[in-house]
């Protein structure tokens, strides 16, 4: 399978008041065309990741009201799969190239999320869980990877502090990225004195509430345009469901959805796990990102966070993690995550991250996560050619 | 707004741990279900799953979500109970510093959220350590 | 005098208490409204009370007496046919809290069922209630709960006394299921206005002295005294004796009144360790009668509800109450934890912070 990125563009992530959720998304739709050299006529199809909008705006329908605004009559549809809903609307175009009905998509990831308090949002994300079972007992999202947190540290026997790491990390980062939500670090103190959330979870163990939206053109392998950029392709592809409560789960300390992804998406691509330069990693708390390096077979259960501290996920490390900033720094929109993930990996395969790069990386890995680790989707891209 | 829905609020009930239960194959499923997975029958009975059960984590929670506000801080947990069938509930009537992970747990019944003023009031199942 | 008819068919088979953890002194709360250290706790003979966690109310009280008192019955909770809580804390003005209390024991649908109130004796009262249903055979077994969060306004001095617990008796008419048999019962009643609740209005009232002699004192004195004569018992007959206890002053009074030997009642003043849960005071001290006497003891409870009226039993236990018993927690173990909380601490709790 190829699939090619002909364009990329995003908003800036942060608490962007003035911006309604389809304003962000024309901005990030507008912006990868014309990084595609194309015109918005030559789009097929509209596939629109996003998680919150009915709880936070009462708006749903936003194929059409996307399609609206950017003046398209084409197909144009939602998808939903919590904080996966962005990488699922990329493994849903994939699926409308690949099956010949396609030639170019479209793909948005957007969320507006700071219309409500945090505690209605928080209540709103509650969605993404078993709502009946997590929700209804007064849970949040936080206290659910907390309950993972504290279960690993204890297996483990690891410290809060060894989670920190991971913050240090995406902060630095997104210093580092001009459209990060935090573009500036943070050090292990302050990661360490931030007020507690959900123990051991504190502040800057979380990623924030964030709007923002990024965009892909996703074409067939023959239609690349003359005078583009780069065309990155995608080549591996997979979308794996595990339990959605938590309290169904075979063992809180591994992603088991994601286990099984990266196997699928490295068959498809037809390349080893060792193969892969960079990473893009559901850091939604401190703990995920550490879960997911170990789910994906990068690091051995248990010592992904004593790899952190050492300096190896760095963008100048042996295998740079999160150089966006993570889901952490760089900021959290929901449904936009999983699309801002693969721009990140776009950047860095075409040589455009700027002070971030990672040196000759040809060959990039996407894990976006769904709710507790009930959905995982993982993308595979390669870099055609740079120094 | 659906969480104050006096329909769901009957429906879901949640004052006993309710599965079910296959008399054809034996199975045992939690929470209830319509079909067994294994035979295919739809004649499943209610099985209610026992207390007392064990701690696997716990957390206690200091920014509430809306509903909660007011409560924080409270504990959440995943505990195990008969059969190996595991749920997520708070945890009362214990100091978190003295809560262990593999402790014994029973459940409580207790008001698990009001709306407001007018709201049915939404009764459930917290949990408390088993006393020694 | 109407006679008093013995019943033959009606015993409690299980019973059980539940006090809530937290506990304020009464000292605590005089000081946060600027009396002299100890001027209250000394006037009312108590020197602290129970205090209800924030998602604890009337009815999650009686659901945790009710399991207590199943474990003691070993009866299958679908074999009772009535169900009645009394309380004056009701948390729904129109939907009983008796058919959230048999939903949550698991009661099935096959019972008599309606909420009771009458200030401090609507547990009494519902007792009275299915002994009828027992004593007519139209029921096997019949559950009746006092259950209170005691309401006060802050600052009155009701808040000193005003405490929160449940006690659940699961009456049934299979003499060899006797823990205790109950032998007579009867009430005396009449229109007095001595503490009330309008609808609607958060906090009850009071007429200040006037509930000591015309209220509490008169209704219970000549209950008891017409019962005594009506069932030809003297008060030396029994070797415990339960009053309801507004305080430790009113029902040690009452007692010196009666000639009741302090002897006799000092297995019920559980208005020591938590105060007045209302509906549930004599019942939780008839618990913890139960936890303590011996077989073939006579026992007197005598409940008082203002607006107002007594209730007064007579009992006797049985040999089966002394294996039965282990069964279920001791109201002991109740009385003796407490999580002590400071003013603004409580208040939080009850909700107004």
């Amino acid at each position: 399978m190829e699939i090619k990125i002909l364009g990329i563009g995003m908003t800036k992530f942060g608490e962007l008041w003035s911006k309604s959720l389809v304003d962000l998304a024309e901005e990030a739709a507008v912006k990868a065309i014309k990084d595609a050299h194309l015109q918005l006529a030559s789009l097929d199809a509209i596939f629109v990741g996003n998680m919150l909008s009915g709880a936070v705006t009462g708006q749903e329908h936003l194929g059409a009201l996307i399609a609206e605004r950017l003046n398209l009559k084409i197909p144009a549809m939602r998808i939903e799969g919590a904080c996966a809903s962005g990488a699922m609307a990329v493994y849903q175009g994939i699926q409308g190239i690949a099956s010949g009905r396609f030639n170019r998509v479209l793909i948005i990831g957007v969320e507006k999320m700071t219309d409500l308090s945090s505690a209605e949002v928080n209540k709103a994300l509650m969605g993404a869980s078993a709502e009946d079972e997590e929700g209804v007992n007064g849970l949040t999202f936080a206290s659910l990877y907390a309950l993972m947190a504290k279960a690993y540290l204890e297996k483990y026997g690891l410290k809060e502090k060894d989670l920190a790491e991971v913050a240090v990390k995406n902060h630095y980062h997104a210093s580092l990225n001009p459209l990060a939500q935090f573009p500036f670090k943070v050090t292990l103190k302050q990661v360490l004195e931030s007020p507690m959330v959900a123990d051991p979870l504190k502040i800057l163990d979380c990623s924030p509430i964030t709007d923002g939206a990024a965009a892909l053109v996703l074409s067939r392998r023959q239609l690349t345009v003359d005078g583009g950029q780069i065309p990155v392709s995608i080549i591996g592809s997979s979308l794996v469901s595990d339990t959605l409560s938590l309290s169904a789960r075979k063992d809180i300390t591994e992603q088991w959805a994601t286990k099984k992804a990266i196997q699928e998406a490295l068959q498809m691509a037809g390349i080893k796990l060792e193969e892969i330069d960079l990473a893009e990693v559901h850091d939604c708390f401190t703990i995920a990102e550490i879960i997911s390096l170990e789910s994906l077979g990068f690091f051995k259960k248990g010592t992904a966070a004593k790899a952190t501290a050492k300096g190896e996920t760095r963008f100048d490390g042996s295998l740079p993690v999160n150089t966006s900033g993570g889901l952490k720094a760089c900021g959290h929109p929901v449904g936009a995550t999983g699309v801002k993930q693969i721009i990140e990996l776009v950047l860095q395969l075409r040589g455009q991250a700027g002070k971030r790069q990672v040196k000759k990386a040809k060959i990039g890995l996407a894990q976006n996560l769904g709710g507790s680790g009930s959905t995982a989707v993982v993308h595979i891209l390669k870099g055609e050619n740079h120094a | 707004m659906h969480r104050q829905s006096p329909v769901r609020i009957w429906r879901q009930n949640g004052y006993h741990f309710l599965g079910s239960f296959c008399p054809n194959c034996q199975k045992t499923y939690f929470p209830k279900r319509g079909f067994c997975l294994k035979c295919g029958e739809g004649d499943l009975e209610d099985l209610k799953i026992s207390n007392p059960g064990k701690l696997i984590s716990f957390s206690v929670i200091r920014n509430a979500p809306a509903g909660f506000e007011g409560q924080a801080p409270y504990i959440v947990g995943l505990i195990e109970l008969a059969k190996k069938i595991r749920i997520t509930a708070q945890i009362v009537n214990v100091d978190p510093k003295k809560l262990k992970i593999g402790q014994k747990l029973v459940s409580v019944f207790r008001r698990i959220s009001v709306a407001d003023s007018e709201a049915v009031i939404h009764y459930g199942l917290k949990f408390e350590p088993v006393a020694t | 005098m109407k006679p008093l008819k013995k019943l033959k068919n009606v015993g409690i088979v299980g019973y059980g208490g539940y006090v809530p953890r937290f506990r304020i002194k009464i000292d605590e709360i005089a000081r946060a409204w600027g009396k002299e250290d100890g001027e209250i706790s000394r006037s009312l003979g108590i020197s602290q009370k129970s205090v209800p966690d924030f998602d604890e109310d009337c009815v999650t009280m009686a659901v945790e007496a009710g399991k207590i008192a199943l474990e003691r019955a070993g009866i299958e909770p679908e074999e009772i046919g009535a169900v009645f809580v009394g309380s004056e804390s009701h948390p729904y003005a129109v939907k009983p809290s008796s058919t959230i209390v048999a939903d949550a024991l698991g009661i099935g649908n096959d019972y008599f069922c309606a909420d009771l109130e009458f200030a401090c004796k609507a547990g009494t009262a519902g007792i009275q209630i299915i002994a009828g249903f027992l004593e007519a055979g139209l029921i096997d077994y019949g559950l009746a709960i006092g259950t209170d969060v005691a309401q006060s306004k802050k600052g009155d001095e009701l808040e000193y006394t005003a405490g929160a617990g449940a006690a659940a008796f699961i009456l049934g008419r299979k003499s060899r299921e006797f823990l205790a048999q109950i032998d007579y019962f009867s009430s005396f009643s009449s229109n007095t206005p001595d503490f009330w609740r309008r609808s609607g209005v958060e906090f009850p009232s009071h007429a200040g002295r006037f509930t000591g002699e015309m209220a509490y004192f008169r209704h219970l004195e000549e209950g008891i005294k017409a019962f005594l004569e009506k069932t030809n018992q003297k008060i030396f007959d029994f070797k415990e004796i339960i009053f309801h206890m507004p305080n430790l002053k009113f029902p040690l009074k009452l007692g010196q009144r009666l000639g009741v030997k302090e002897s006799q009642m000092r297995n019920s003043l559980i208005v020591e360790k938590i105060g007045n849960p209302y509906s549930a005071s004599s019942l939780l001290g008839l618990c913890q009668v139960l936890d303590k006497a011996g077989k073939q003891e006579k026992i007197l409870l005598a409940a008082y509800g203002s607006g107002a009226g007594s209730d007064i039993f007579s009992l006797r236990t049985k040999n089966l109450l002394l294996s039965k018993r282990k069964k279920g927690t001791k109201v002991e173990k109740f009385l003796n934890q407490g999580e002590f909380l400071d003013y603004s601490q409580y208040l939080r709790k009850i909700g107004y912070l």
